[in-house]
């Protein structure tokens, strides 16, 4: 006995906008209807179809622009959190063009916080790597490395310009990254950051931090990094694989 | 005794266990729904309660069914053997050392897909589809707000089973249906007053909106799933490894 729910004025016109935005096959750039003839062939009234523009125009679907109209937003650039892909590689695939912009490199020393991560002494010296990531001329996200001076001599030689960092690593040092975790939460942009990013001060972004490791397990890169919420989702894909091993499985919820 | 040397002879409560027992693989009493309760079986076959209680019991101990404190006796489903792993995949995760997890359904009903979900589902526009809308918390500190969307034919019989006993997960596993690859996606967004409150936070406050869709073995889509969660009580984890290019058998 199952109740039958209603789904609600503004619920329905969200779906009905999404379903015409594939159906009419609409791109990036090109135009809706007006809001009045919207809401004639919808048979909407007004405020319903405003407030579900309004929720796609948040949640990054389409661009309302007062007086020009109602725009299919330009999509958010995906990133797979789960291969190995530079940004590089992932940008070119999406027909993207990617250009990075060195802010800093310099040396520093191990902290505690280091020392732990990458199991050395106190003190053990680091590179430190920042870079800024422009995808199609919109700056998206500031990545910071951290990896061991003595694994990666002379590594100011390199131009991070225009080279991968996990390219040089592989190629050039023969230390190539097959394990990482990255761990993704919130935060907000500092001031500092907002005029790097193009971005208000104080805007929600993605905080990311990574850890990248070789086949034995040991630290490559410690990377932490800041991007843009409007321009940015991340992907991951779950598979299942019979290896013998019981596992326990949630729905994207795992417990600590 | 076997179910095989059970006849009209033997013991009413063995009788009883083999016709319980035959309802459950029949189907007549789906996995995750509850069996009749012990006075009613006591009026259906005129035995004694005790004997109804001894026939459960038996079930119970060879874990067809599972009972619950107020609630009823479920019939738990198939013995399936927890042997695949997982790769890959965001895990949310948060402190849940010595915190108590509850959640609280606040929509669990039945919708016409609609030409959006029809989409995501890979079903008609007119198919019916379970919407579930709950809240989780830890500790009583709501974490996450998620809408789930299940189509009729996934699981018939969702309606009837009370998901403050079982996982979805685990319904999955009843039924046989193997969750076997799941696309996701994270981003950054703001929610409605309404959702907010639910959330206990204000509706400037950024949250995480993780998107799933699932499917099953044979590609089937069983699943849309949307989880708002709130940054500051959890973070998205994920692993990944240089082998998950290449293509697996």
């Amino acid at each position: 006995m199952a109740q039958e729910y209603k789904v609600r004025p503004r619920e329905a016109a969200l779906e009905t906008i999404v379903a015409y935005i594939a159906a009419q096959n609409l791109q990036p750039g090109d135009r809706l209807p007006a809001e009045r003839e919207m809401c004639q062939m919808w048979s909407l009234n007004r405020s319903t179809l405003r407030s579900a523009l309004s929720r796609l125009e948040r949640d990054g679907v389409l661009d309302i622009r007062q007086g020009a109209g109602i725009f299919v937003a330009r999509p958010k650039f995906r990133r797979n959190l789960q291969n190995l892909k530079s940004f590089t590689e992932e940008s070119g695939c999406q027909g993207l063009r990617l250009e990075n912009r060195v802010l800093s490199l310099s040396q520093i020393e191990c902290d505690k916080h280091f020392s732990r991560r990458f199991q050395v002494m106190l003190g053990t010296p680091l590179w430190r790597l920042s870079r800024l990531r422009i995808i199609d001329g919109c700056p998206v996200a500031i990545e910071t490395s951290f990896f061991r001076r003595d694994r990666f001599p002379e590594i100011s030689r390199f131009d991070f310009g225009q080279d991968s960092l996990f390219r040089v690593f592989a190629v050039e040092y023969h230390a190539k990254p097959v394990f990482g975790d990255e761990r993704v939460s919130i935060t907000k942009i500092t001031t500092e950051e907002a005029d790097l990013l193009d971005t208000p001060d104080g805007s929600p972004a993605f905080w990311i931090v990574s850890q990248t490791r070789d086949g034995q397990g040991e630290l490559l890169e410690y990377c932490r990094t800041v991007a843009r919420a409007d321009r940015l989702i991340l992907t991951s894909v779950l598979e299942r694989r019979e290896l013998g091993e019981a596992a326990e499985r949630e729905r994207g919820h795992g417990v600590v | 005794m076997t179910e095989k040397s059970v006849g009209y002879r033997s013991p009413l409560y063995l009788q009883l266990r083999e016709v319980i027992r035959g309802k459950i693989e029949s189907g007549e009493y789906p996995p995750g729904t509850c069996i009749p309760s012990e006075s009613a079986l006591s009026k259906i076959y005129g035995i004694h309660r005790l004997s109804v209680r001894s026939a459960i019991s038996a079930l119970e101990y060879e874990g067809l069914l599972r009972s619950v404190q107020g609630k009823g006796v479920f019939v738990i489903g198939g013995k399936d053997e927890r042997d695949l792993e997982t790769i890959g995949g965001f895990k949310q995760t948060m402190q849940m050392l010595g915190r108590t997890p509850s959640t609280k359904v606040i929509i669990k009903a039945l919708r016409p897909a609609g030409p959006c979900y029809a989409q995501s589902l890979g079903v008609e526009a007119e198919a019916l589809v379970n919407y579930i809308k709950r809240v989780c918390y830890s500790d009583g500190d709501a974490y996450s707000l998620e809408e789930i969307y299940i189509p009729q034919s996934v699981i018939p019989t969702l309606p009837d089973i009370d998901l403050g006993l079982f996982s979805i997960y685990e319904i999955y596993e009843f039924y046989g249906i193997q969750v076997t690859r799941v696309d996701q996606s994270l981003e950054v967004t703001q929610l409605d007053p309404i959702e907010a409150r639910l959330l206990d936070i204000d509706p400037s406050s950024p949250v995480l909106k993780f998107q799933s869709v699932s499917c099953d073995q044979n590609g089937r889509i069983i699943e849309y799933a949307r989880t708002y969660t709130r940054g500051d009580r959890c973070s998205f984890n994920v692993h990944y490894s240089e082998d998950r290019n290449s293509k697996r058998v």
